[in-house]
């Protein structure tokens, strides 16, 4: 296992995974709507380059 | 003892000095050789440093204009060569500044690139480990990531190490700001490691508990750490039952890592501040001076500014911008320090908008500048230890540090006098209406406050090389150079 070096925080970790339970379907829907629209559009699906944190990936 | 100082050899300057701030990560550190600044790579690292290269990451950031670029350096310049694994040279920052002296936009921009490279590193199996605001600095007008060893190869299914850390260092004050008073952002320079999420949760209005973004991220956040810091559960940690310690080992998919970067992504994204109200913003358009007084002032600030070298330009109390851009339009870089938060919020968008990248707008201040900070006092150096100005402007601004802020002339030249070598300044006298208006409520204690005052205050330390006066305007600029 890899420490950090830094101290992520015992409760910053444990708030992360309650979080990534609560976000991952809104997260999964709203994405695949997005990629609806834009195969309907024509456009190209950005994912797979762009990740998350991308402009276009909302 | 005369004999004694004679034969008692001058320090020699430093060949090789390691940066005072780069002491906390273990992976390498940040010297400099003969003035240029190296990073080392340490051999504890090498395995994640290659793994990083090889994959491509850190080619896509680069080019992307996230991380700085760097050349390979010879291992021979290394600062401890027994320990390491590699040298780089990254490309040179000129002016370091904090994230306390930025702007809301400028913090935002800054927030939004760390999400940025965390989503990159995702994609090809890396993460990033630290999400400090002081691994972004401003470049040639955008925030890049400075810090090459940020990266290592992502552990399955653990969750985001920075994510604490960039609560504290971006989301938290950005929302302060938001909700609250952009001075709240200063806060930054009293918790260097951020702002506390408890102390951000109770300073944010109530409403922002129902909203998704900062309710989970700070709120939420905040009390997830308030319990895990019980000292119940570190307890049930040392007995290795399950307190929130083993909860924390658990893993998250790799959907659930993405959903959480999208979130805090939306969240910083719709956060906003627009400057209003604040003492400064309307200021360029509301002047107590004329269209031809204005005038006046830039064609006497270009000509002057023709007459100095060099290629740095501090423009002290510089509102706007206005001036640092007429620097920046005869091929300077200039520093814009203004101490209203509001005016630096609007000068940096309006540099963003206009492309301009040769001014790097800041909130410093300038009755109490930013002071040496951290460790020792020696993590992040004050402005003053980070002066590299070759000309000083200082326009409408001697009359509030004398009269609003009760400084004497001779400690106001003396104080210019530091920062650099040639300065261009502006005597704004009694009869002009900005003074008048600044002792209209109280006792005119500033006798000496005159031009001849003024000549007097700086001739000691300055020469005189040029003077003009202002049209249609009692006001005076200088051209001075440093004896």
């Amino acid at each position: 296992m890899i420490l950090a070096y830094i101290d992520p925080g015992t409760g910053s970790m444990v708030i992360q995974l309650l979080l990534a339970s609560l976000l991952s379907v809104p997260f999964l829907f709203r994405r695949a709507i997005t990629r609806t629209f834009r195969r309907l559009r024509g456009q190209p699906d950005p994912d797979h380059t762009d990740g998350a944190g991308g402009k276009g990936d909302a | 003892m005369v004999l004694a100082e004679r034969v008692t050899p001058r320090p020699e300057p430093v060949a090789a000095e390691r940066e005072s701030a780069s002491f906390r990560d273990p992976s390498g550190f940040v010297f400099r050789r003969d003035g240029v600044l190296y990073r080392q790579v340490n051999r504890r690292f090498a395995s994640e440093w290659d793994a990083f290269l090889k994959s491509g990451l850190y080619d896509r950031l680069a080019a992307d204009g996230i991380l700085l670029p760097h050349e390979q350096a010879p291992l021979d310049v290394a600062l401890v060569p027994d320990d390491a694994h590699a040298v780089i040279k990254p490309r040179a920052v000129e002016f370091i500044s904090y994230p306390y002296e930025w702007s809301f936009g400028q913090l935002k921009d800054a927030a939004l690139l760390t999400l940025r490279a965390q989503a990159l590193a995702l994609e090809r199996g890396f993460t990033l480990r630290d999400a400090s605001a002081y691994n972004v600095q401003f470049v040639d007008g955008a925030p890049i990531l400075i810090d090459s060893l940020s990266f290592e190869p992502a552990e399955p299914g653990k969750p985001w190490e920075a994510y604490r850390q960039f609560c504290q260092h971006f989301l938290a004050p950005l929302a302060l700001v938001a909700y609250r008073d952009p001075r709240l952002a200063l806060l930054l320079r009293e918790f260097l490691d951020g702002i506390p999420l408890d102390l951000a949760a109770r300073l944010l209005p109530v409403r922002t508990r129902l909203s998704v973004g900062l309710g989970s991220h700070i709120h939420l956040h905040a009390r997830a750490q308030a319990r895990s810091g019980s000292a119940a559960d570190a307890a049930d940690a040392a007995r290795g039952s399950s307190g929130a310690q083993s909860r924390a080992s658990r893993r998250m998919g790799r959907t659930g890592q993405l959903a959480i970067l999208d979130s805090l992504r939306s969240t910083v994204e719709k956060l906003d501040w627009r400057p209003q109200g604040t003492t400064w913003s309307g200021y360029t358009r509301v002047t107590s001076y004329s269209e031809t007084a204005a005038a006046s002032k830039l064609a006497i600030v270009e000509r002057f500014l023709g007459q100095t070298s060099g290629r740095w330009v501090w423009d002290l109390g510089a509102n706007t911008g206005t001036f640092s851009r007429l620097a920046a339009r005869l091929g300077r870089s200039a520093l814009a320090l203004d101490g209203d938060a509001g005016a630096v919020e609007q000068a940096y968008r309006e540099l963003k908008r206009d492309g301009e990248r040769a001014v790097l707008p800041l909130v410093v201040d300038l009755s109490s500048p930013s002071p040496a900070l951290g460790w020792a006092l020696r993590e992040r150096r004050s402005i003053l230890g980070r002066a590299n100005a070759d000309v000083v402007l200082a326009l409408a601004l001697v009359h509030h540090l004398a009269i609003g802020n009760n400084v004497p002339l001779d400690e106001i030249a003396g104080f210019l006098a530091s920062l650099g070598r040639e300065l261009i300044v502006e005597f704004v006298p009694k009869e002009d209406p900005m003074v008048v208006g600044m002792l209209a409520h109280r006792r005119d204690v500033f006798p000496d406050y005159s031009l001849d005052g003024f000549r007097a205050a700086f001739a000691p330390v300055f020469d005189m090389a040029q003077e003009a006066l202002v049209k249609d305007s009692p006001r005076t600029l200088f051209l001075m150079r440093r004896r």
